[in-house]
């Protein structure tokens, strides 16, 4: 039970308050018409007095149904006819309204520690929920490290064995023979790597999530990496998959070197590859390819030069208006019903192309078929040429302090008098110059000079 | 060349170092397996080997604790540690233990041996 010092109470209707008074409640007396208008839900407990005629249960049948009121606590202070209609209005205490005031302060008293209780429960399960959802977040983040370590160890079985195949401690193998193993220690290593982000959480499962959920975001460890070489890595992976299906695979991929995360790169290319060879019938061809890539003038981050990885094939195509969804994750065309897929790898590469500040898109092949054409920004490191000019003064120092911060290690600030600023001019795409109004002129032939 | 070095391996799943069992003997190299921390250390204290390649996560005695135990029958006899186990922590406790290399698998079996040899060398 709760003292009534420090509660507020609304009173409705008639009443003899000055017992509720002087055990401590402040006390608002309202009539129905001001009681609604407020709505006020900071009550620590309505108190209904005598009403004329059925007000009384209309006024206790609108509290219930308001959803601002609802929860509130009451108390009927009624006559015996009164009482009797009151009790289907819902939870209440009904206390006759000859009673003493020691009975009406009990039952306010009752009331208020009820709807305490009541609140003091609702927490109590509450945290429950919490504590049930938090341990079993830590058991799935145990199952997951346990699950990666157990995987990895068994790879290590892999990868040793096949170290000591490759290195013939079981016998001189043949060239061919070697390679395949060299592939298949590679391809361990890579899913251990896999493993290893996984349990990291910083790559979700690669068939995690449902269609048209928000996609992963990608922690992007970036290397320089010869995607060529990687793509034609991937292509050899996949001849003799590609030799079954009669399909053609072909590589023509010049060193490309790109500032990127090897293994979602790689991962990318192979689901590509993978959904050429997929779609392509027997008798058909798969074309990969890489080059380096023009800026696009007006295309945000993809505008920079960069690094095209283009799948074609000789398959059936991508319609026109399917060229953007079949991006979406678990999506697949109507059409493809018969072929086996989750419409998964192609929502990793647009993901992955994304967390590169890169893009993939799908255009007509001149094989017949479709093209994927992956882009992946050049080194962010080294930009094209972009100047902002800004004034000297304390706001622009302001902004360059901001800005270094904001990008430690991307950002360049080298005034037109630093010896280096001819060099930093040409390379960065973005290079925040502050001249005061005397250099200005000197700095703009600079300027000229450098590009 | 090493053929009187002895090593001792040590996985509560001794078949997931059979590749390294395989390799090592194929070099000249005597290898016996243990599969926990107490039979290792029983085995150290009845023959001593050259040298020790420890997993970290077996029962009762985990890897960090039977390297703290070798340690103290004798503290100049190389530890490796090889394990699954890839958190920074895991170095940390394993470098805590006295292990002369901590390892993570999976591994190129030939950079194991090279390891292996290098330590064998500085005894």
């Amino acid at each position: 039970m709760k003292a009534l010092a420090g509660a507020t109470i609304a009173v409705v209707g008639t009443l003899r308050t000055e017992a509720l008074a002087r055990a401590g409640a402040t006390l608002v007396e309202l009539d129905p018409e001001e009681f609604w208008t407020a709505r006020d839900p900071s009550y620590d407990l309505v108190v209904l007095g005598s009403m004329p005629g059925d007000r009384a249960a209309a006024f206790l049948g609108e509290l219930r149904a308001d959803p601002k009121t609802r929860s509130l606590p009451r108390l009927a202070v009624v006559d015996g006819d009164t009482a009797a209609r009151l009790v289907a209005t819902g939870p209440i205490a009904i206390v006759d309204a000859g009673a003493s005031d020691a009975t009406i302060v009990q039952a306010a008293e009752e009331m208020i520690g009820s709807r305490d209780g009541a609140k003091d429960a609702r927490i109590a399960a509450l945290e429950d929920q919490l504590r049930s959802i938090s341990g079993g977040l830590e058991e799935a983040v145990r199952a997951r490290s346990v699950l990666a370590h157990d995987m990895r160890a068994l790879l290590a079985i892999i990868v040793g064995f096949g170290g000591n195949l490759r290195d013939g401690f079981a016998g001189e193998l043949g060239p061919i023979a070697k390679e395949s193993v060299e592939r298949m220690i590679a391809a361990a290593n890579d899913a251990s790597a896999l493993l290893e982000r996984y349990a990291a959480g910083s790559l979700r499962a690669a068939d995690g999530g449902a269609r048209g959920s928000a996609p992963p975001r990608r922690a992007v460890r970036r290397s320089q990496v010869d995607v060529g070489a990687l793509a034609r890595e991937i292509v050899a992976l996949l001849a003799d998959s590609a030799r079954e299906s009669g399909v053609s695979l072909e590589a023509a991929c010049a060193p490309a070197v790109a500032w990127c995360d090897a293994v979602q790169i790689k991962q990318s290319v192979l689901n590509l590859v993978v959904n050429a060879l997929k779609f392509t019938p027997a008798g058909g061809r798969v074309h990969v390819s890489t080059r380096r890539s023009a800026p696009v003038a007006g295309q945000g981050a993809s505008a920079r030069s960069g690094v095209e990885i283009v799948v074609a094939d000789s398959g059936p195509g991508v319609p026109e208006a399917d060229r953007e969804r079949i991006f979406e994750r678990g999506v697949r065309l109507e059409r493809d019903a018969a072929i086996a897929g989750r419409g998964i790898g192609l929502s990793v590469v647009r993901e992955v192309a994304i967390a590169h500040g890169g893009s993939v898109h799908v255009e007509p092949a001149p094989l017949g078929g479709a093209a994927f054409v992956l882009r992946i920004p050049s080194d962010l490191r080294r930009r094209q040429t972009r100047l902002l000019v800004v004034k000297d003064g304390a706001e622009a120092r302001e902004l360059l302090g901001l800005l270094s911060s904001s990008s430690p290690g991307e950002l360049d600030v080298v005034r037109p008098d630093d010896p280096r600023f001819a060099s930093a001019a040409a390379a960065c795409e973005l290079a925040v110059v502050v001249p005061s109004s005397a250099e200005l002129d000197a700095f703009l032939e600079r300027l000229r000079g450098a590009s | 060349m090493t053929d009187a070095r002895s090593i001792l391996l040590v996985d509560d799943n001794p078949s997931a170092l059979d590749f390294l069992q395989m390799r090592l003997r194929a070099l000249g190299y005597r290898v016996s397996v243990a599969t926990n921390g107490e039979l290792a250390l029983d085995q150290i204290r009845r023959d001593r080997p050259d040298l020790v390649v420890l997993d970290v996560t077996m029962p009762e005695l985990n890897g960090y604790q039977t390297c703290r135990e070798i340690k103290a029958i004798d503290r100049a006899l190389p530890v490796i540690i090889l394990t699954a186990k890839t958190d920074p922590a895991d170095r940390f406790w394993a470098r805590q233990a006295g292990a002369d290399e901590f390892l993570n698998k999976p591994i190129d079996p030939a950079v194991v041996v090279d390891r292996i040899g290098a330590l064998l060398a500085k005894t």
